[in-house]
């Protein structure tokens, strides 16, 4: 394939304290694909997520994105990029409302951030993107509420609002479905399924049926290094896999 | 496209409706703050006139320690570095260009503060907590320990003093000989009430003040939004050092004299108190609290010489009964009485 991938992870390394959590990761993404990443607790999920997006320095090994060799960039700089990420524990602006939350996306998304010439209030086209990733999230009703006074589901859909109003072109979403009940669960299925379009997608999540809702194809880590790779179906018939993560009794 | 507009609209008019009421009531006491700090020359004693001239220009100094602390969550122990560092400047400036315009030399000394900002930002503001206040204690004790140590420039522990030139240029082609003090009061706010309006508009009312409140509210979100968290945070600092600039330069201008007493820890620390007694909740909480200082200190000060105990004390039982301050109490009093008439409106 002579395409250059969208985001190519070469031989990396991380440990904490002396404990490797990643032991040589290689893989690619081309643009438009989703992947799912499975594996057990500490496998280095999240882990693998961090180094992408800027979180942790890894030990050895490049993160390339876009053809552009990204291992030292912070994590703003690379978010600029194109690639948005959502957190596994919810990472929020509790006192801001929903509007407010999707704005400080929708103004870094388009440049004017910091601009100290402008009043916020006038520029109501940046307000009407963030109450139309509100309502493609489902949050219509609730644009004007506090964020620390919104139910736990909903605030997971913001969680997914802001990383959509960054319209990337690398989506990382850390287990976005932790904690929901099977019904919010379907409705965050649902809002993802309608609306990442083109948009490549790093799904890490514990919930087989999101995993296989949502990617095309699936890795899985285990103890920091990849146990298999495939498609959904090779994936779910790797005995490997069934004996280390999906259980006997899976499939 | 039309869905989105009815939704926008909605959504503008009931949040305007949730925030009108209390925006309304600052922006009154904000008025009434204001109003009453310029018309005072007109019914206050020329001793108290005097004080407020000091209380005005520590007001904005505590305007500046709060925008570091309210806005980026900063807690600053070496803020009359900044103050103390334009109070010499202004004096110097005024012995050397003594018949430029003032606000011109005001300007100066706040443009040069902001620039030392900038730079030491780039020290302390990538630190947190702890950390940032340890380092700016530290920065704190090495300019007093230079203003105090190079007496060839700064007048060492006798300070400097007749700086100020007999014609006062207050604009071009626009001279007060020497100036009583009601006269440069007003020189004073009319610097003064400008400088702090603009800060403010840049915090509230634009897309930089909110990144400043977003950083602050969920600093490592905001980084993996794109923010450049560190620039934000430091762009706030520069604004604070340069408030406190030109708050140091007017009080070098209203006191006539400038001594070690403008750049010391202590100072640091007055200002600390200043802001929380004022009320650091309120943009200009620290100026109530300023005046609240200076009245006390005259007050108590005639009554017993071991009057910053008492200050003290009331400071202390400030931070643990009424962290909002005195803006904070008003505000409380306020809400409850307002609450009441509309009950009984409603019976």
């Amino acid at each position: 394939m002579s395409e250059t991938p969208l985001l190519k992870i070469e031989a990396l390394s991380k440990g904490f304290a002396g404990v490797p959590v990643l032991a040589n990761v290689n893989f690619s993404l081309r643009a438009g694909e989703r992947l799912g990443l499975i594996g057990p607790n500490g496998a280095g999920k999240t882990t693998l997520i961090n180094v992408i997006t800027g979180a942790h320095a890894p030990d050895a090994g490049r993160v390339v994105f876009q053809g552009r060799n990204i291992t030292s960039l912070p994590p703003h700089r690379r978010n600029r990029l194109g690639m948005a990420r959502s957190f596994q524990i919810l990472s929020l602006f509790p006192e801001m409302t929903v509007v407010e939350n999707i704005r400080n996306a929708v103004l870094r998304y388009r440049g004017l951030h910091v601009q100290f010439w402008r009043r916020l209030a006038r520029l109501e086209d940046v307000l009407a993107a963030a109450v139309h990733y509100a309502a493609l999230a489902g949050l219509g009703h609730a644009l004007d509420q506090r964020v620390d006074t919104l139910p736990y589901g909903m605030q997971r859909r913001l969680d997914i609002a802001l990383v959509l109003a960054q319209q990337p072109e690398l989506m990382i979403l850390d287990e976005p479905a932790a904690g929901l009940s099977a019904a919010e669960t379907r409705d965050v299925v649902a809002v993802l399924a309608s609306t990442i379009g083109t948009c490549a997608l790093i799904l890490v999540e514990h919930d087989m049926d999101v995993v296989y809702a949502l990617a095309d194809r699936i890795m899985v880590l285990d103890y920091g290094s990849v146990l298999a790779e495939g498609t959904p179906a090779e994936v779910r018939a790797n005995p490997e896999v069934r004996r280390v993560y999906l259980g006997e009794a899976a499939g | 496209m039309t869905m989105y507009e009815r939704v926008l609209q909605r959504q503008r008019l009931r949040g305007e409706a949730v925030s009108r009421q209390g925006k309304l009531g600052e922006a009154a006491a904000t008025i009434l703050l204001l109003g009453v700090l310029a018309a005072a020359p007109l019914f206050a004693s020329r001793a108290m006139v005097n004080d407020l001239g000091q209380a005005v220009c520590l007001g904005l100094f505590g305007i500046s320690f709060n925008i570091v602390f309210k806005y980026s969550g900063l807690l600053s122990f070496g803020h009359a570095a900044f103050f103390g560092f334009s109070a010499y400047a202004e004096a110097l400036l005024l012995q050397s260009f003594g018949n430029f315009p003032v606000p011109l030399l005001v300007l100066a000394a706040g443009l040069s503060t902001a620039l030392l900002g900038f730079l030491l930002g780039q020290i302390c503001v990538r630190r947190e907590g702890a950390y940032f206040s340890m380092t700016t204690l530290a920065i704190g004790a090495g300019f007093y320990s230079v203003a105090f140590k190079w007496s060839a420039v700064t007048g060492g522990t006798d300070g400097l003093d007749g700086f100020m030139p007999d014609n006062l240029t207050v604009l071009p082609g626009w001279q007060w000989d020497s100036p009583g003090i009601t006269q440069t009061y007003w020189l004073v706010l009319a610097i003064l009430i400008p400088s702090a309006l603009a800060a403010w508009a840049l915090l509230e009312l634009t897309p930089f003040g909110n990144a400043v409140r977003a950083v602050r509210q969920n600093e490592k979100r905001t980084k993996f939004l794109g923010y450049d968290t560190h620039h934000v945070k430091l762009a706030n600092f520069t604004l604070a050092a340069a408030l406190a600039g030109i708050a140091g330069a007017l009080w070098a201008i209203d006191n006539s004299f400038v001594s070690t007493d403008s750049i010391d820890l202590t100072f640091s620390t007055t200002v600390i108190i200043i802001a929380f007694i004022g009320g650091t909740a309120w943009y200009w909480g620290p100026v109530i609290g300023a005046v609240v200082y200076i009245a006390a200190s005259d007050w108590l000060s005639a009554l017993t010489p071991h009057w910053q105990i008492w200050l003290g004390l009331a400071f202390i039982l400030m931070v643990l009964f009424a962290p909002g301050g005195i803006a904070g109490l008003v505000r409380a009093g306020w809400t409850t009485i307002a609450a009441r008439a509309r009950r009984r409106m409603n019976v």
